[in-house]
Parts: C-alpha cells; structure tokens; sequence
C-alpha cells in the first residue's frame, strides 16, 4: 500500500475504475477518498442484484475519513437488506486502522487480496 | 422654507413615507440615473435634464445633467407642482404660463422657459418626484415626447423598485442569518456542560470550535460525576449537521449520561446508547451514526482508574512522564447507529500522577496544513509538550493548530483534556 494517511495535493485526488465478471462487480478506488471525492465513488456504485458481489479493493487509497466509513456502513446496510455481498480488500496501513478503529471486520468481510 | 400648502399632496404622510421606504435621498451619484438623464437630454434637445425626489422642504437631485446644483427649496420647485399630477406636468412657455410666469425660477436669474415633468409613481402610487427636462428658451412638446418622458419616469422607478426589494431580501437574509446564528449557538451551549465539574487531584479542560457560526454542529463532550469519587466523561461526533444532527448530538449525549448512571461498565452505557439510535426502527437508517468515546474515571489509593469504551471514534491518546511518546486507547465497538447487535468491550488502564488523557474528534485530526491532513503526530505532540502544565495548557496548544491561519479546518473540532496533578 503506497500511502500512510497524507493527503497529496493534486488535481485528480481520487478515481474509481470499474471492472466486471460474473456476478462479481470490483471498484478499484485510488487517491483520498474524503467528503469532497465521495461523490465520485457514489456515482460510480452499481445496480446490484441478490447473489451478487460488491469488491471495493482499498489498497491503491491513500486517505480515507470519515464520509468513507459512513458509506461502508451504508454499503454494508444495504448489501445486507437486499441479500448481495460486500467484500474490502485491505492491506496494514491508514486505512486498515480506520477499518479497525470501526470495527468493521466485525461485519464486512475484509480480505488483503481480490477474491 | 416651508412648502405653500397648495403644493403638498392629500396624501403627504404616507408620500414621506413611501420617500423613506426606497432610501434613496443623500446617496451618491449612480450610473443607472445618469443614463436616464443624459438620455432624456439629449431625446428633448435641452441643456438639464434631472431626476428629482421630492422631500419635506426641498427637491434633491438623484441625477443632475446640465445643472451644478443637488437639491433646491420644494418652494418655488417646479416638481413640487408635477407631483400633484397623475401624468405629465408640461410647460411650454413659463414666461407666460399663469401657472409659473410669477415664478422666481422663471422671473429671476435661472431664466427658465421650458419645464417638462413625468412624475416618478410607485407600484403602490406614490409620487416620489420626478423626471424633469429643463431649457432657458420655449419649446414644443408633442404626445410623443411625453409618452417618451413617461417611459424614461418609468425606468427610474423600475431602478428604485428593484433596489427596494434587493435591499429588502438582504436585510430579510441578515435577520435570518442572524436568527440562524443565534438558534445554533443557543442550540450548540445545550449540547455541552455549562461547566466542567471540578475533580480533585486533576484538571479538566475542553474546547469546541464548530465549523459554521449558522449551523449547529454534531460534536459533543460531557464530564459528569456518577458518585463518589466516580466520574463518566464522554465524548462524540455526529454525522451531519444542522437541527436534525443536533437532535441525534442530544440524544447520544443524554442517553450516555443516563446509561452511565445505571451501569457498571462504560461498554454497557455505550451499547444502551447503541439501541437508543434503533429506537423507532427495527433496522439502521444511518440517516446518521455517531462515533463516541466514553470512560469511567475512579479514584483510587494512587491515582486513577480509567476504564473506556470507544465506537469507532479516533483512539484517545495518554501521556505519561515516561515514556514520551502517547499511548492510544484500543477500539473496542463500531460507531453507533451501524448495527442494533454491535457488541462493545472495555479496556482499562491506570492514570498516575502527571498522566494526562486527550479525547478529540476528527475535526481536528482531518484539518489541513497545506493540502496535507494533520493526523494524529501534531495532536500527540501538543499533548507531549502541553502535559505537566495542567489542561488548560494542553487545550491551548491543540487550539493554536486549528487557529494556524496556514491551516484549514473543515469540520467541528471538539477536544477533552484530563491531566493528573
């Protein structure tokens, strides 16, 4: 994981790649992920269906705060309501202790590579 | 000089009246006048052209073309007499017009000749003034011309008109900031103890910045005794902001107070405060959630013991004489509001003499120097270089971060300060 939870100062600050196969939907997030740049991940959510999967594969982040656990939460909410799955993947780092700090493997399954 | 009685209006109060209301008597020049005066000169082919406003005793000039004068007595003022008219007011030949040839204007050494009015008539009809052509020398005037007057009278009252309701909307948009501002700040002193209580053998210090004066914030902290020698301090942060995250910052502040009464164990209050966010729905809403600290202090032979429990919320530090470096506090729950079955534990640790304790929310670590976050290294070093100097020292160095004009601060900042003597 290349960041450590500093804020690096420049005009793309956060992308979302999609990629798709079988049921199995990965966004691959990179750069901060803060209030300013939720929108751009919130846009770029898919329509899911039940027995489908949702991989948000975290390690290319090198910021996320507060919105990013609120959406987590949400995510999970949801993924649990309407019977798909949500899967992080994680390596040691800021955004892992925020996922602790959360306590978030306690809900979300969080892996340290793609499924 | 009083104005003759035969040229003040029926309606003369409510006239001033409607004159005050468009606040435009005194003001400086303005463009958006002289443009009509200047055009209403050169359509008539006169040297003065001026738009007037008529007062108690005298006839100001908002816009003046050809005249190097800005107001006159009302009495003898032509537009004293045009104003008593629904339309225009015209005189071709005032040297031998009965209705001005006694006039000093006319009869002096103005030596006016034309005068042509069209009266400047509010939405609610009012006569402010005029809109008034002037020459030294007689003049014709056609229905043209005074339908053009009338126009030009028309614009200026459009101007007036729209400065009004501008003027209007931005004192309405002051008083509501300031009802807003007000409401909030009233609303956010609820949201926080009055006072700290005073606890023997330490000090205790806190601050709160919100991020908008108009918007009540979802930070809180609270520090109460739960009996003798027993003391709950508690500090949160809500999703959100505004009068519904409020309502959420008083309910979790009140349900901790409330659960710590009755339990044993910070983990117990916090889950209470956990059901409490459920209450009324039987699956999260996250409309809002809320990461909160709170520990149970207990004095004891030596010291203190700390007891706490943490939902999601940036590890509180402790800093000791040795050694130098802050402790972290373990993360022991999710935020609350997540899940109703969120299970919480406790962690516990003693506090000796010159220990101090910091509780903060994310405002602080999340503000920015520069583009980059501050994080946890400046909020842990203030502490380290604070602590053995009471709370209050702490605080002050936590609140010189946020006050740094090089640093930008997006959100609520809320910090709790408890140092042992």
């Amino acid at each position: 994981m290349s960041g450590a939870g500093h804020g690096t100062f420049d005009a793309q600050r956060f992308s979302v790649e999609a990629s798709e196969s079988a049921g199995t939907v990965t966004l691959t997030l990179r750069g901060e992920l803060d209030l300013s740049t939720l929108g751009e991940l919130e846009a770029a959510l898919p329509e899911l269906s039940p027995q489908d999967r949702l991989v948000l594969d975290l390690r290319p982040l090198a910021f996320m705060d507060s919105s990013g656990i609120r959406l987590v939460m949400r995510l999970d909410v949801e993924a649990r309501s309407r019977g798909w799955t949500l899967t992080l993947v994680s390596r040691a780092g800021a955004v892992r202790r925020l996922l602790e700090l959360c306590r978030v493997e306690d809900r979300v399954e969080v892996v340290e590579d793609l499924p | 000089m009083r104005a003759d009685a035969g040229l003040i209006p029926d309606n003369e109060a409510q006239r001033l009246a409607a004159v005050r209301r468009y606040a435009v008597l005194d003001t400086p020049p303005d463009g958006a006048f002289d443009r009509v005066t200047a055009l209403a000169a050169r359509h008539f082919d006169v040297p003065i052209a001026l738009v007037t406003i008529v007062d108690t005793d005298r006839i100001w000039f908002k816009s003046a073309v050809g005249l190097d004068a800005s107001e006159i007595d009302r009495d003898p003022g032509l537009c004293a007499s045009a104003i008593l008219q629904d339309g225009p007011w015209i005189v071709e030949d005032a040297a031998i017009d009965p209705r001005t040839l006694a006039n000093p204007l006319v009869a002096g050494e103005m030596g006016l000749r034309f005068y042509a009015a069209a009266p400047l008539t509010t939405h609610d009809g009012f006569n402010l003034g005029t809109l008034c052509v002037i020459d030294r020398q007689p003049r014709e005037v056609t229905a043209e011309d005074a339908g053009v007057l009338s126009d030009l009278a028309a614009i200026v009252i459009d101007e007036l008109e729209l400065r009004l309701s501008t003027r209007t909307l931005v004192e309405r948009e002051q008083t509501l900031r300031s009802y807003a501002e007000s409401t909030a700040r009233v609303l956010q002193a609820s949201l926080l103890p009055a006072e700290l209580p005073a606890i023997p053998g330490a000090s205790l210090a806190a601050f709160y910045r919100p991020a908008s004066d108009s918007e009540v914030g979802g930070d809180f902290y609270d520090v109460y005794a739960l009996g003798p020698g027993r003391w709950a301090i508690a500090l949160g942060d809500v999703s959100g902001k505004g009068a519904a995250a409020a309502a959420v910052t008083a309910l979790a502040r009140h349900a901790l107070r409330t659960a710590s009464m009755a339990a044993t164990d910070p983990a117990e209050a916090m889950a209470v405060l956990n059901q409490a966010m459920f209450l009324g729905h039987s699956e999260s809403v996250l409309d809002h959630y809320c990461t909160a600290h709170l520990s149970f202090l207990e004095a004891g032979h030596d010291g203190f013991t700390l007891r706490s429990a943490s939902a999601g919320h940036p590890a509180g530090l402790v800093a000791s004489r040795e050694p130098a470096a802050p402790a972290p506090l373990a993360a022991t729950g999710p935020p609350v509001g997540w899940h109703a079955d969120a299970a919480f534990a406790a962690t516990e640790r003693r506090l000796a003499s010159g220990d101090a304790l910091l509780l903060y929310t994310d405002g602080l670590s999340e503000a920015r120097r520069g583009g980059e976050l501050l994080g946890e290294p400046p909020i842990a070093a203030a502490l380290v270089a604070g602590r053995g100097q009471g709370a209050d020292a702490i605080c002050g160095r936590l609140l010189e971060l946020l006050t740094d004009p090089a640093v930008e601060v997006r959100d609520d900042a809320a910090c709790l300060v408890l140092e042992l003597a």
